[in-house]
Order: C-alpha cells, then sequence, then structure tokens
C-alpha cells in the first residue's frame, strides 16, 4: 500500500491519494499518520533540495541511493528519502520545486517502477498546471487527474 | 521559596512549580550522569545511636540522615537561601555555596548509601530491575503530577526534561558490580554515639568488625577489597557538654594514634528547643526501590537551621580532605605498581609474553560458580588481580574528573578484556563516556563518525551478546550515549546518531509503554537541537505568545494591505501569486518538522495513556508547526482530533 | 487541432467513475471495486479527451505579430486605465507576466529531458520515453544563462544580447536586450512596457527557488534606441545560500 502526496510550496499537500489492494491497507493508525509523516520528510527534502550531489550521509535515519557521482547526474528523482518504523518513504522534485512524497507500505523502495510512475505524474501535473485557470499551489481537484493518477498506480503493485 | 534555581530544584521540579518557566540549563544531562557515576560512602550502623535519632529527630538511621546530604555538596541545596545570612550562628568556615548547576568544571558529588553489610546482601536476584518495575513508577509517579500540571497551566519544556532525567536515574543500578568499581564505597563512616558513653572500646570492635567482614560474612564477594575502603569515624555528641566535647578531642587523638583512623565529630544531639529549624526535602539519586517508597510515604524532617551548615562543613571537610587524598594515594600507588609494568614493552608484545612465567602473585580470573546468579557466574577477577585493579583505578580517575587517564586505561583494559565480554562490554561503555565527558573541544564532526560512533556500535554489540535478562544495561548505556551525543556542540551531526540509538530502543520493545512515550519525547528533543550551526534559529516557528509579539511587529513595519485588490490610497497593489518564502536561510538544516511530528505521536501516546496534561503539553509544542496548514483543521485529522479532545 | 473549451480544473465536466481529490477532506482510497480489475478493459472509464489528452511537446506554431502587439497593447491600456500611477501599471505587467514564468519553469525544463522531440508530437504521453531528467539547475549562474539562452529563445526566437554580474553588488545581475521584441512597437512612454518579461523572468526565478526582483531600465546605446536593461535583485538569502552550499 502506497500513500502519495504532491506538496506545494508552503507546505501544503495540493493532491493527496493513498493506493491500496483488499490485501494491502494500511493499519488505522498509521493510516492517520501519513499526513505528518510526509510532512516530517520535507525536513530531509529541503536539504536534499540544494545538494549539488543529493547523498544522504548519517543525517537520515537510513542508506542514501545514486551511488554515481557525475556532475549531470539526475537530481530530481531521488529515491528513498526517509523512514519511519518500518515504511520507507521516497520522493522527487520538480523544476519549479512541487514535492511529490510518496509512502511505501511495505518498507521498500523498488527504484525503476517508482521513478516512471514519477514521471508520468509529473507529466499529468504539468498539463494541470498548463491550465491557465489553474493557480500554482491550488489543489488538484480534477477528477480526471485522479482517475489517471490511480491507472499509474496499478504499476507499483507488481 | 528561593527564586535561585538549582541541580536539586531541577531534578525535584515536580515540588517547584515557579521554575518550571526556566530555560534548559546548559550540559545538564552531563551532571546528571556524573551524579550517578559519583564516589560512594557507605554508612556503618550503630544501633545505639539509630535508636537515639530515632528518639530526637525521628530518622530512622544515621545512613538516612547522610541520604539527605548527598549529591552536589557545594550547593548545600538543603539550606534555604534566604536564611543564609540572617543566621547568627552559621559557621563560616570560608565554604561559599556553589551552584553547581552553572558551572562548568565538575563539582564535588557524592552518593551516600547504607552500610556495607547491606549492600551485599541486596545485590542478589530479586533486585535486578525489571522494565515493568519503572513503568509502575513512573505512572504514579505521573499520576501525582497531573494535578500539579492542573493548576500551572503553561507547558513548560524543562519538566519534561526532568521527568526524562528522573527516568533515566531510575535505570541506573546502584547494586554492586562485579564488572566495574563504580558503586564500591570508597569511604566507610563509622558512627559513634559519644552521649551514650561510647568510646574507644565500642570503636575498635567496630573497626575490628568492619576490617574483618571479608572473612565473617559469608557471601562477601571477592571484587572486594576491604582495605580499599577508608574508615572514618564520626563522633556524635551534644554541644553543649562541656565533657562530651573534651572527651571527643581526646578519642580523636586516641584513634588516629593507636588505630591509625581519622574521625570527624558532629554536634548532632545539641538539644534544639529553642532554635529555627528547616525541614528537608527528599534526597535526590535514590534507587527505584527507595523512590517508589518515597512516594508513597512521605516523611518531613526537621533539623536546626545551624545543624545543617556544621553537617555540611563536617561532610566537605571528609570529602575534601580526607576521601579525595585517600584516592590520589590509591591512584599513585595502583599507577606504581599496576599500570607502569604493564605499560612496560614486555607486557604489551604478545610475543614476549611467553617468555614471561606467572611469576607475580596475583591471583588469576578463575571461574566462579555464583549460585544466586548462574548466568554471571561465568568469569569473575577478583578484587587483587592486575585487571580489576586498572579496572578501578581508571573508575577512579573517572570519579576524579582526570577524564584523560581513565581514557588510556580503559583503552588499555580493552585488549586484554577481549575475551570477555562481560568485561569488556561496560569497559568499552565508559571508555565512551570518558572520551565525550572529557573532550569536548576536541571533538569534530570527523570524530564522531570514525571514532566515537564505532565505539559505541562496539560496546552495544558487546552488551547484545549477553543475557535477555539484563537488557535494561543496554538501554541504560545507550541512553547515556545519547545524552552525551546531544550535550555536544555540534548536534548537526551528532543528533541524528543519538536518534538512531533511541528509535533502537523504542523499536526492541524491551521498555513499557511509559517508558516507550518518554523516549519518543526525547527522540523530539534530539530533532529539536539538530540545527546546522550556520543557522540562526529565530526562522523557525514558535509556539502561540511568542508568535503574536512578532506578527504585531511585522504588521507595524510594513504599510501592506491584506488583500492585493483592495484599492486604497495609503496601500500599494502587490501581486497576489507572488510567492512567499519565509524560511530561506534555515532550509532544510533544522528538523523542525520531525520534532512536531515525534510531539504529534507522543501525545497521542500519552492519551491512550490516560495523562491528558502530559499530552496537552506535547501537542502544544507541535502546533506550531500544524497551525497553518489546511490538512490539520480536518475533522477526522489526528492534530485536530487531538486539540479538540484536549482543549 | 480539437476545438475543446479548456475547462477549470475546478468545475466537473464530466461525470466519470471516481471522485476528484477534495483537499477539506483529504485523500480517498482506491475503491475496491474499482482496483481489482486486472485487464484494462473493465474498470472504470478513464477519460482521454480534456487537457489530459493534449501533448506536452509543441508544434512550431506561428503567431500574427501584429494580432499580438495589439493584444498586448489592450493589456496595457487595461492596466493603464485600472492604475493610479505608473508603479502600480508595472507591478500589473509584472504580476501578468509572472504566471507565465512560473509556467515556463516547470515546461521548458521538463521539454528538455524529454530525448527525441521531433517525432513526439501527437503522442499522448512522453513520459514513457524519459530515461533519466535533466539535472535541476542549483545555481544563480546556471540558472540565468538558461534564461539568456533558452528562455529566450522559446519567447523571441533568439538568445538575449549579454548577461552580466553587478560589479557592485553581490546579489544584481543584469539581461540586456538590444531590441525588446513584445514593445518594440510602443513609444518610449514613462511606464516601462517591459516590466511585462521582467514578471516572466521574476516568476521563473521565484518558481526555481531564486526569490527575486525584476525591474527594466532603457539604456539606450547607438542604432538601438529601446535597448533595455532588466536588473535582476535577488533576495540576500539566496546569494548566502549560494555561499553556504558550495
Amino acid at each position: 500500500m502506497f500513500y502519495f502526496t504532491i506538496i506545494g510550496t508552503s507546505d501544503n499537500p495540493i493532491y493527496e491519494a493513498e493506493f491500496t489492494t483488499a490485501k494491502n491497507t494500511f493499519q488505522p493508525e498509521i493510516k492517520e499518520l501519513n499526513p505528518y509523516i510526509v510532512h516530517s520528510t520535507l525536513d530531509i527534502m529541503e536539504y536534499l533540495q540544494w545538494q549539488r550531489q543529493p547523498q544522504l550521509d548519517i543525517n537520515t535515519s537510513s542508506g542514501g541511493f545514486l551511488r554515481s557521482r557525475h556532475s549531470t547526474q539526475e537530481n530530481s528523482y531521488l529515491g528513498k528519502v526517509d523512514s519511519f518504523y518500518g515504511l520507507a518513504v521516497s520522493g522527487f522534485l520538480t523544476y519549479g520545486n512541487i514535492k511529490f512524497i510518496m509512502v511505501h507500505g511495505n518498507g521498500t523502495v523498488d527504484d525503476t517502477v517508482t521513478r516512471s510512475f514519477y514521471y508520468e505524474v509529473y507529466e499529468l501535473y504539468l498539463k494541470t498546471l498548463m491550465n491557465p485557470f489553474y493557480k500554482v499551489n491550488d489543489p488538484i481537484s480534477n477528477s480526471a487527474f485522479d482517475s489517471k493518477v490511480r491507472v499509474l498506480s496499478k504499476r507499483l503493485f507488481v | 521559596m528561593s527564586l535561585q534555581f538549582s541541580y536539586e530544584k531541577y531534578m525535584n521540579l515536580i515540588q517547584y512549580p515557579e521554575h518550571w518557566s526556566n530555560p534548559i540549563p546548559h550540559e545538564i544531562s552531563k551532571k546528571v550522569i556524573y551524579n550517578t557515576l559519583s564516589p560512594c560512602i557507605c554508612v556503618q550502623s550503630n544501633l545505639e545511636l539509630d535508636n537515639h535519632l530515632k528518639d530526637m529527630y525521628n530518622i530512622d538511621s544515621i545512613s538516612m540522615l547522610f541520604r539527605y546530604f548527598g549529591d552536589y555538596i557545594q550547593d548545600r541545596d538543603q539550606i534555604p537561601s534566604t536564611t543564609d545570612l540572617k543566621d547568627p550562628g552559621s559557621v563560616s568556615s570560608g565554604r561559599h555555596r556553589s551552584d553547581s548547576l552553572f558551572q562548568r568544571q565538575a563539582s564535588e558529588c557524592v552518593r551516600f548509601t547504607r552500610s556495607l553489610e547491606d549492600l551485599i546482601s541486596i545485590d542478589s536476584e530479586d533486585h535486578i530491575l525489571q522494565s515493568t518495575d519503572i513503568d509502575s513508577f513512573l505512572s504514579q509517579y505521573l499520576q501525582n503530577l497531573e494535578p500539579i500540571m492542573n493548576e500551572n497551566g503553561t507547558p513548560s519544556k524543562l519538566l519534561k526534561h526532568s521527568i526524562y532525567h528522573r527516568f533515566f536515574i531510575t535505570l541506573s543500578s546502584i547494586n554492586l558490580s562485579r564488572y566495574h568499581s563504580f558503586h564500591h564505597p570508597v569511604v566507610a563512616l563509622l558512627p559513634l554515639d559519644i552521649t551514650k558513653g561510647q568510646g574507644y572500646e565500642n570503636a575498635r570492635e567496630i573497626l575490628i568488625h568492619f576490617k574483618n567482614l571479608n572473612n565473617t560474612l559469608e557471601n562477601f564477594p571477592e571484587f572486594i577489597n576491604i582495605n580499599d575502603i577508608l574508615p572514618v569515624f564520626v563522633l556524635c555528641y551534644d554541644e553543649n557538654s562541656r565533657e562530651q566535647w573534651e572527651s571527643v578531642q581526646a578519642l580523636t587523638k586516641s584513634l588516629k594514634k593507636q588505630l591509625f583512623v581519622e574521625s570527624v565529630s558532629i554536634s548532632l544531639f545539641t538539644p534544639h528547643d529553642n532554635q529555627k529549624s528547616t525541614t528537608l526535602h527528599s534526597p535526590i539519586t535514590v534507587s527505584l526501590h527507595e523512590q517508589v517508597f518515597n512516594m508513597s510515604h512521605p516523611t518531613s524532617i526537621n533539623i536546626p537551621s545551624r545543624l545543617l551548615t556544621h553537617i555540611y562543613d563536617t561532610i566537605s571537610f571528609i570529602v575534601e580532605e580526607m576521601m579525595i587524598p585517600f584516592m590520589h594515594r590509591k591512584l599513585v600507588f595502583w599507577d606504581e605498581t599496576v599500570l607502569q609494568p604493564r605499560k612496560s614493552i614486555f607486557q604489551s608484545n604478545k610475543f614476549f609474553r611467553r617468555f614471561i612465567s606467572p611469576k607475580s602473585n596475583h591471583p588469576i580470573a578463575h571461574k566462579v560458580n555464583d549460585p544466586q546468579d548462574p548466568a554471571e557466574g561465568d568469569i569473575m577477577f577478583p578484587a587483587s588481580s592486575p585487571e580489576f585493579l586498572l579496572r578501578k583505578l581508571a573508575d577512579w580517575s573517572f570519579m576524579l574528573s582526570d577524564f584523560k587517564k581513565a581514557y588510556s586505561i580503559y583503552d588499555l583494559l580493552t585488549k586484554d578484556f577481549e575475551s570477555y565480554p562481560q568485561y569488556l562490554a561496560p569497559c568499552l561503555e565508559y571508555k565512551t563516556i570518558s572520551l565525550l565527558m572529557g573532550a569536548q573541544n576536541i571533538i569534530t564532526a570527523k570524530t564522531i563518525k570514525t571514532e566515537v560512533d564505532p565505539l559505541m556500535t562496539r560496546a552495544i554489540e558487546q552488551y547484545k551478546k549477553q543475557d535477555e535478562k539484563h537488557s535494561l544495561r543496554v538501554i541504560h548505556c545507550i541512553l547515556t550515549f545519547s545524552d552525551l551525543l546531544l550535550s555536544l556542540s555540534d548536534t548537526w551531526v551528532s543528533s541524528p546518531l543519538a536518534v538512531n540509538y533511541l528509535t533502537y530502543i523504542q523499536k526492541s520493545h524491551l521498555l513499557g509503554p511509559y517508558a516507550t512515550v518518554i523516549i519518543l519525547e526525547r527522540i523530539a528533543y534530539a530533532y529539536e537541537i539538530c540545527i546546522d550551526l550556520r543557522v540562526n534559529d529565530h526562522f523557525l516557528p514558535k509556539p502561540d505568545e511568542e508568535n503574536k509579539a512578532d506578527e504585531s511587529e511585522a504588521a507595524e513595519n510594513s504599510k501592506k494591505g491584506e488583500n492585493g485588490l483592495e484599492v486604497d490610497d495609503m496601500h500599494e497593489w502587490r501581486n497576489e501569486n507572488k510567492l512567499i518564502q519565509n524560511n530561506l536561510r534555515s532550509e532544510g538544516l533544522t528538523r523542525f518538522r520531525k520534532y512536531s511530528l515525534y510531539q504529534l505521536v507522543a501525545a497521542k501516546k500519552w492519551v491512550e495513556l490516560h495523562k491528558r496534561n502530559q499530552a496537552k503539553w506535547c501537542i502544544y509544542h507541535a502546533a506550531p508547526a500544524y497551525e497553518k496548514l489546511s490538512l490539520s483543521k480536518r475533522p477526522d485529522g489526528l492534530f485536530h482530533r487531538l486539540s479538540m479532545e484536549l482543549s | 487541432m480539437a476545438e475543446q473549451i479548456i475547462n477549470p480544473s475546478t468545475t466537473h465536466s464530466t461525470k466519470v467513475a471516481g471522485q476528484g481529490y477534495d483537499y477539506t477532506i483529504g485523500p480517498t482510497q482506491t475503491l475496491p471495486n474499482t482496483s481489482t480489475a486486472t485487464t484494462s478493459g473493465t474498470g472504470f472509464v478513464v477519460p482521454t479527451t480534456g487537457i489530459y489528452g493534449q501533448s506536452l511537446i509543441s508544434k512550431e506554431k506561428q503567431v500574427s505579430l501584429s494580432a499580438y502587439a495589439f493584444l498586448f497593447q489592450s493589456i496595457v491600456s487595461y492596466h493603464r486605465d485600472s492604475s493610479k500611477n505608473v508603479q502600480e501599471i508595472e507591478r500589473k505587467l509584472n504580476s501578468s507576466g509572472y504566471t507565465i514564468g512560473m509556467r515556463l519553469t516547470e515546461i521548458l525544463n521538463f521539454r528538455d529531458s524529454v530525448p527525441n522531440k521531433t517525432g513526439l508530437t501527437n503522442m499522448d504521453s512522453v513520459a514513457g520515453t524519459i530515461t533519466n531528467m535533466k539535472r535541476r539547475n542549483l545555481k544563480i549562474l546556471e540558472t540565468l544563462q538558461y534564461i539568456h539562452l533558452t528562455v529566450w529563445q522559446y519567447l523571441f526566437s533568439r538568445p538575449s544580447n549579454d548577461l552580466v554580474k553587478s560589479s557592485e553588488r553581490d546579489n544584481e545581475y543584469m539581461i540586456i536586450d538590444n531590441e525588446p521584441t513584445i514593445s518594440q512597437f510602443i513609444q518610449h512612454t514613462s511606464v516601462q512596457c517591459e516590466s511585462f518579461t521582467c514578471g516572466i523572468i521574476e516568476g521563473f526565478l521565484d518558481m526555481a527557488g531564486f526569490p527575486c526582483h525584476v525591474t527594466s531600465h532603457f539604456v539606450e546605446e547607438t542604432g538601438f534606441s529601446n535597448r533595455t536593461v532588466y536588473l535582476i535583485q535577488f533576495d540576500k538569502a539566496v546569494v548566502e545560500r549560494e555561499n553556504l552550499r558550495q
């Protein structure tokens, strides 16, 4: 099970969704904590946002990612950035510093699947943004966006 | 009530609500740790004297009396500060009161314990601390606290720290240990009641009895050497009687000359009908069982104020003029006889060791079957073995604040104890502790990662290899480590390490629910101070009252209107789409949101344990980060639900 | 191109299975009876019309310059009528360009990440073709160069003429355009119509994480009467951060 959010520029979520199946759902006590876990991960994301090489050292509770040191290395997809008692949290930064954060209920982050998921959602976000009536930081309440994201989320369960 | 804040007030903060808004004292963790490791002075019992004491002051025994005067003795915290100057009878012996809370260097600190026989007898199986004991104590302690918190509404971070340190102290076992010498008494006070006619003969008897305890007591442990305890006679007399005073003088001389033992005198039994007396407050560092007892049987003991000063003077005298020189002498002796040969080239080189036959008559470590504690009965180094003497040397250096020396000896011992994990673990533990206590200035971010962290991991590994029954030792070790890490100046690096360790305790479920919440709050504190040194934390959101002051200032300074579309002569048109970023300087360099998350989780757990006031304070501290978020206003969201429930 | 009315994202035009995100309520779960569908044919209808059906990769479209100039002129008059002073007109023009700039940060960088753009102009979703996102610019100079080259190219079909760092203050930079395109038909007035372009730059930089304030000034040179200098003043905190994060 997964909990996905898009966070705007002032810590406010502009989109949230839970991806669950009949077998995989969040425990109620975790479920109510999810938004706050994501909020706390913002500390780490902000730290990584401006690092030249976004590699985590001891300043987080768990391991890093992206071992390569190339200066042209991508710094949008951050991989697993944090963990919280058995849950893993992954993050993605857009060029406008909007943050996509997802809580992985099974404690692991599959980089390839998650990365492609983020890319697809980013494209959807951009299309929403291109709408002149949509202001940055507005909640995305369009149902088409929602349905498309849910279709994409199916890939995460493989 | 005195307005001056002191160590005693901090530890007993539950009784001093007026101090709850004080800031957190600097390096308080170090002081607490140092207090739990200070030299022990055991007070032997004297039945006649105890009965006399009971009649006069309603105190059970003289060791109980001394208990009230322990810990940071220069604070003289039993003396209320208002009466200090006015009392004409107070003896001014040049010993001024000090405030150990605010001093940098370590003050004199001692702990008074029961008699040696008592100490040995309680070192048995059923007194091993269980996590359930701690939890029930905490539950009661916090229950007592709830009504006091009701009256004093302002949330106080200081009180939470005090509760944590009280929890920490309950974890610190004071049982005699074969692995280190921190709780072995250094001085033994042998009291004599002069008013009842006890004199030289009684003294001689008591001394002989004391010196032969290792032969007479059947379970006298082999790791204690009775000759390493300094006996001191305490002659208690009545000041008003001239002849008692003279016999005290004579006795002091004869005891010195014939028995070679020093003595001090206290005019304990002077009648005090017309004098001003003070009610003593409870002592600070006591074991869990005594704390539980104290809570359910509060007693009030009145002592004349003059006597208080006199007692403190005597204790300072014992400590400064007798105990410390004694310890120094022993240290020098052990240094010469054990340490120097150990450091010589032949000993350290394993190749040469083969050629050295065990000529020395030092007994070596042997297997001991301890009937009371079969699991620990593997190996014991007796008191006279060179390894244990070295350990003692290191421990005593630590107690005298010579951390550098202690560290070097612990380092030496880690090689010796390689094959004895039960001895190795405390050795590594104290090596780390002495490193962090002493070398404050040379510890850089790099040292933390390359030296301190591996050392800690190694110590914990060794502890984990041992029996589950003693899991509380691991927890105590880890808590000590994390406290010391959090008191370093470079918290940006050390704080995440501390969080790792604390989270490890949490995940292992070794502690009960109350202890777990307290650990959660400690994790929150660790995140609160995790700020990069280059940031001025002025930019972090603060709780309401402070925020309102800032906001009104900002509103006065700027002339802007709220809504950009308001066309007002005084206001300028503003772009309402303009992104505002307030925390650019501290972006990513604090862990404020993590702090708030853990406060929220702690609040939730407190509600489950029905401690509403504790939960309320946690929510108050979590509020600055969450108040402005729309997600916090959702009716079924956690924050909103808890806020409503607790308001 | 399909003639579709652009629906604001806040209205629901077609009812589809599944609801949108409501920020006062919070996240909704994927409903059990719709999520267990394994084949793509069953389950709920995924709409392919509307903005999500459009491609993000643009075709090279041309717009008539005169139409654009008239449009711009009416924007300027509109703001002029509703304002009291020159400063206010400029602010309003700035804000008009600001929202454009905010979007440009995202879309231009995204397009740069997509390899092989020419063949993709009709594709619904191009994210699948991306292997690696282009690196986010973390330094002031990199971002400004991006504006100087790519953004200007996108807006005006040519790069700007110069990018200069001020020698007096370390938080000031200048972009120079000899013949600004959008105001080329406007006579010199006291109103800086290039505030519109300033807004674009400001929106771009703000969104990219470099809060700043941009103003334009006429600096004439021989042959270029409309030569404009765009003065970019970054927040002091931005420069501090740059130095901190070496």
